[in-house]
């Protein structure tokens, strides 16, 4: 938990500073020891080097590539839960219409709130706040739809609703997941960054071991690898960055709420 | 700048005349300096730029492939929203049978309507009056539910049809947020367009030092990227483009909706 907060609280632009700062110190460093190698008697056959550097150099771009798949789907299912859950919440809205006079009242009050909560919480960054109250309005629904069962005259559309409450229950979890668990685990990035690391000091070795000057190249492809460690990351930020999940979805379900458009 | 849309404004056509340009300038670029390296007194070795190139397009065509699929995903989902809302208005079409005259006469008549504007909008590829004209059917189709629900005999009957109505609804919901959110964000894009320049440029570089240019594998590598940049745009935009989402699911659906005797 303590290095997600850690990366989370960079701002992205001091992450890809820092990122390059790595990659650039760990290309110097393999470079430096490349270069005494080179001055050597008996030296390492380049060749065997450079074999080693193409092993090392698909590694990293394989996992930066799959780590990126990966946090693109975690992107996705954190949208799809906004989506779901907005659906959910109407269903629920409409649906109260069935139940007497004061349930339905006292239930769009409360799925309002509920609206507004998440909604809240997302833009403060407050989420703790909001998923406890969350919970507690479930309880509150979950009283009312109870209480109205007693006195409604079909029991078919209660339960209907009863339905669309439970979904909304369900829903919150897996939001709740999707939000809060659904990133890339502590030991993904130490290994990322670990053999980003390697690499950079891999491509500087070989430089060292072969010339005096630093190819420009080697400049590209650290810059390439930071930019793609940077998008991960923000992929997999649950709230922050450019890629903030979009919670369209519940806007416009509470513009409609208070509107009263179904 | 939103999340979402940076390269909205471009057609096809120069989308993919541009990412040629910008890549055959890269491309050039890197030659250059490639030559001018190996006019320096301790130019780096070509070999260890060799592997370096490796390294560099193993990181493009993966991200490139990732991208892809995240595009084909996309394309997927809109194609999947129209099939589920066919399949949710023929559920509702049908079940409306259940349903007292003259609600079930009425409420065929609006879901009829409701296939017809959605085929409309996509012959005359204008989307704009779609959905404010779908949420006040929708609003129609809930009124007539609600009526008709006080007036039947077994509840369980109204029940059904209006399970199916918010499901209706709710991939109404769906489709709107597949057009507006299940897009390639830009971030996404910005990466793809620092690194692919990068990766074309190290290969002018790897050519400067060489001293040859290889004009006709530089170029087929060149077109190749970017028609797999042209085609990722395209799936990312089902709308535009060549490969566009077919609405056969709902013209079917309209054939088998018959109308209303005159």
């Amino acid at each position: 938990m303590q290095l997600h907060g850690l990366l989370d609280t960079l701002p992205l632009w001091a992450l890809l500073v820092a990122t390059l700062a790595i990659a650039l110190l760990s290309f110097e460093g393999g470079f430096w020891i490349g270069r005494r190698r080179s001055l050597r008697s008996e030296q390492e056959q380049e060749i065997v080097v450079r074999g080693l550097v193409g092993g090392m150099l698909g590694l990293e771009a394989f996992m930066l590539a799959f780590t990126f798949g990966a946090a693109a789907a975690h992107f996705d299912a954190r949208r799809q839960a906004v989506l779901d859950e907005a659906n959910a919440i109407r269903t629920a809205y409409l649906r109260a219409d069935f139940l007497p006079e004061p349930h339905r009242a006292e239930i769009r009050n409360l799925l309002r709130e509920y609206v507004d909560i998440r909604l809240e919480g997302v833009r403060s960054g407050k989420l703790e706040q909001a998923v406890a109250r969350s919970e507690e309005l479930h309880n509150q629904l979950w009283l009312q739809a109870t209480a109205s069962r007693e006195k409604t005259p079909s029991p078919a559309f209660a339960v209907q609703f009863i339905q669309s409450l439970n979904e909304i229950f369900a829903l919150h979890s897996r939001r709740v997941i999707a939000g809060l668990e659904f990133r890339i685990p502590n030991i993904i990035w130490i290994v990322l960054y670990g053999i980003t690391a390697l690499a950079a000091a891999s491509i500087g070795y070989h430089s060292g071991l072969t010339g005096r000057s630093r190819p420009l190249v080697a400049l590209a492809i650290i810059l390439a690898f930071s930019v793609v460690i940077l998008l991960i990351e923000d992929l997999d930020r649950p709230l922050y960055g450019f890629l903030e999940v979009s919670q369209r979805a519940l806007v416009d379900l509470q513009t409609k709420m208070n509107a009263q458009i179904p | 700048m939103g999340v979402y849309g940076l390269l909205d404004d471009f057609p096809l056509l120069t989308l993919f005349i541009t990412t040629l340009a910008v890549i055959l300038l890269s491309y050039e670029g890197g030659f250059r300096a490639g030559r001018w390296r190996i006019r320096q007194p301790e130019a780096e070795h070509e070999v260890v730029v060799r592997s370096m190139v490796g390294g560099m397009l193993g990181l493009l065509t993966f991200i490139l492939a990732f991208t892809f699929w995240i595009a084909a995903t996309h394309f997927d989902a809109a194609r999947q929203s129209i099939l589920s809302q066919a399949n949710a208005i023929r559920t509702a079409y049908l079940r409306a049978d259940l349903l007292p005259e003259p609600h079930r006469t009425e409420i065929q008549n609006l879901l009829r309507e409701y296939v017809d504007i959605r085929l409309e909008a996509y012959q005359s590829q204008n989307f704009e009056p779609l959905f404010p004209r779908s949420r006040e059917l929708h609003k129609r189709l809930w009124s007539e539910a609600v009526t008709a629900k006080e007036k039947i005999s077994s509840p369980i009957y109204a029940g059904y049809f209006i399970q199916s109505l918010n499901e209706v609804i709710a991939m109404h919901n769906r489709q709107v947020m597949v057009r507006q959110e299940f897009r390639i964000p830009n971030i996404i894009w910005g990466v793809l367009y620092v690194i692919t320049p990068l990766a074309v440029a190290s290969i002018g570089c790897h050519g400067g030092l060489n001293g040859r240019r290889r004009p006709m594998v530089a170029v087929a590598f060149i077109l190749i990227i970017s028609v797999v940049v042209a085609l990722i745009w395209d799936l990312d935009h089902p709308r535009r483009g060549s490969l566009r989402v077919s609405q056969q699911a709902l013209i079917d659906l309209r054939g088998t909706m018959n109308d209303p005797p005159p």
